[in-house]
């Protein structure tokens, strides 16, 4: 709800209260035609003028204009911290509505707890009205977010799915089976087991988020595998993996936009021979993978929908926790370094 | 050419040995078909089409060095071989492509495309004029050229085109000049220009064009021609019928 709809809301709830008092307090009138009208409506007139710019004040408060209703307690609480205020300000104007205008001189053992009281009651009314208000306004803006958190996550799956294994690379790698099958039928079919563990794999992605090391490294090598056959002799593989690390627990999938950047890059931007290396590290309880690509220098940042993706991706697991740095690699090529924290799977 | 009994000479570049091999042996199946050669980069293909001038080239898009694209730009528009773009790529390319009836096989293809495509390649080498909108469609898709492959030794190199100072037509020859030294390639100036594009080359006389970043003076002579002093402190001579592109006309007062 906007901010000046919500003001409009509560300022028709604040006459609409005050209407129904002036009713009930001018109901005299109707049976005693001693007191002329105008008296009648100038006694409310007072209390509504003090409490109007009390609730004037109110107004510019946090609690209504970006009130935190889950729990109620809290905003009931605040406001209900103001009811002495507001009660002393009633009697303030009652009192001074008896003595100027009516000239009723009443005991104040009399005054006092009638105007506590009418003032108590119109404040919890107050309340009442405000609260069932804004928690309508609220109800409809939860709903508008759910339906948008939905919507983002739905994307966010679908992009990461993309992201995975782009349909470049399904192609290409049903090509080289394509190309295979008619020379060399076990290096077709392997290819195509190969393709059929990884589609496999990323369409299972969103129902187990870890995996550990080892599981992604076997994908890897699937990747590689189909990769080695399209690129045949243009690329060779180094793993550096020490047992240690296996058991490390690591998103789904990670690493496989890592490796296919490196092919990308590194391998399909050059004639030569390159040499694409994956390394695992524990240090303390951090998690270290590299994959480094020799071959051509980064051009330009490395900001990637695949690499931006990797990113989102270890924000929404581990916070700050863990990163994906790309940078130059040491003697040429290009280096992503992936840091997370160790958690080894359980047995 | 492709008359009755000539083989058509093909080249066949992919950077993925599996995909030249399959390409290879569909080719040598047709009895009209001799694969010529194979490339495994861009700029392999670029040298062997200038030396071994095939009739027909298979030709992926994307390789090292250089795109499929950007070797199609740089070939001689009317008189380059004709070109199947192959490619797993389903982007807009590939729309282009349709629009403008340029063959091209979608990776993964069997045999029966692989067919297909050859009988319209038939029937095109068979049809005079010959038309070729790939190289076209290449420039357009890339825009102003960036790298252009000049003769260097026994092979190609990859020339920055902003390295280029100027060039000169020779007959169908074109100097390409840059501070060090001078190419020669086999192309006209006009086809040379239109792949370049005319916002980094002006022509300034029927047989010279100048990189429009290297012109530091322009002086007016009284035969109403221009002389165009470049960075280097080279002249050149601006003839009236071209003055106009790198002099706007002077509005009428």
């Amino acid at each position: 709800m906007s901010r000046s709809l919500h003001v409009t809301l509560i300022a028709a709830l604040w006459i609409l209260l005050w209407v129904v008092v002036t009713l009930i307090e001018t109901a005299p009138v109707l049976h005693n035609t001693r007191i002329p009208l105008w008296l009648s409506l100038s006694a409310v007139l007072l209390p509504i003028v003090f409490a109007t710019a009390w609730a004037a004040w109110e107004l510019r408060s946090a609690q209504f204009t970006r009130p935190a209703l889950n729990p109620p307690w809290p905003w009931f609480r605040h406001h209900l911290r103001r009811l002495p205020f507001f009660l002393v300000l009633m009697f303030v104007a009652t009192y001074l509505t008896n003595r100027l205008l009516l000239h009723t001189f009443l005991p104040l053992h009399i005054l006092v707890p009638w105007a506590l009281l009418k003032g108590g009651v119109l404040y919890c009314l107050w309340l009442a009205l405000i609260f069932s208000s804004l928690t309508v306004g609220k109800m409809r803006q939860d709903d508008e977010r759910l339906l948008s958190a939905q919507r983002a996550l739905a994307e966010a799956q679908l992009a990461q799915l993309q992201a995975q294994l782009r349909p470049h690379f399904i192609f290409n790698a049903l090509n080289t089976v394509s190309a295979l099958m008619h020379t060399d039928i076990g290096r077709a079919d392997r290819v195509l087991a190969q393709l059929g563990d990884l589609l496999r794999a990323s369409l299972r992605v969103d129902r187990r988020d870890e995996v550990s090391l080892k599981e992604e490294l076997e994908l890897l090598e699937r990747y590689a595998g189909i990769m080695r056959e399209r690129f045949d002799g243009r690329v060779s593989l180094q793993w550096d993996v020490p047992a240690e690390t296996l058991p490390a627990r690591v998103p789904a999938m990670l690493l496989q936009p890592l490796l296919e950047n490196a092919f990308k890059h590194g391998v399909e931007k050059s004639s030569a021979v390159e040499r694409i290396t994956i390394r695992a590290a524990r240090h303390g309880d951090e998690l270290h993978i590299d994959v480094h690509n020799t071959g051509p220098r980064m051009n330009g940042s490395a900001a990637g929908v695949g690499l931006q993706n990797c990113r989102e991706r270890l924000y929404l697991l581990y916070n700050s926790h863990a990163s994906l740095d790309v940078s130059d690699g040491e003697g040429g090529g290009v280096k992503a370094s992936v840091t997370l924290p160790w958690r080894p799977t359980a047995h | 050419m492709a008359a009755h009994g000539a083989l058509i000479r093909v080249l066949v570049v992919d950077d993925e040995p599996p995909a030249r091999a399959k390409l290879r042996r569909w080719c040598s199946e047709e009895r009209d078909l001799e694969v010529v050669a194979e490339a495994a980069n861009g700029l392999t293909a670029a040298h062997l089409i200038a030396t071994l001038r095939p009739d027909l080239v298979f030709l992926d898009i994307q390789m090292p060095d250089m795109s499929g694209l950007e070797v199609a730009a740089q070939l001689q528009a009317g008189s380059a071989p004709l070109l199947v773009f192959v490619t797993a790529h389903d982007d807009h390319a590939v729309d282009a492509f349709d629009l403008n009836a340029i063959d091209y096989l979608l990776k993964p293809y069997d045999h029966e495309r692989f067919l297909r495509a050859l009988a319209r390649i038939r029937q095109r080498l068979g049809s005079t004029p010959r038309e070729e909108p790939a190289v076209e469609l290449a420039r357009s898709t890339l825009g102003p050229g960036k790298r252009l492959p000049v003769p260097d030794g026994d092979g190609l190199r990859l020339l920055d085109v902003s390295a280029i100072h100027w060039l000169e037509a020779d007959d169908n020859y074109v100097h390409v000049h840059t501070a060090e030294r001078e190419y020669l390639l086999r192309r006209t100036l006009h086809d040379l220009l239109a792949q370049l594009g005319e916002q980094q080359f002006a022509r300034i006389h029927r047989s010279t064009a100048v990189n429009v970043a290297q012109v530091v003076i322009l002086r007016p002579t009284p035969k109403g021609d221009y002389e165009v002093t470049l960075r280097t402190g080279l002249t050149l001579r601006s003839s009236r019928r071209y003055a106009h592109n790198l002099v706007p006309p002077r509005s009428p007062l």
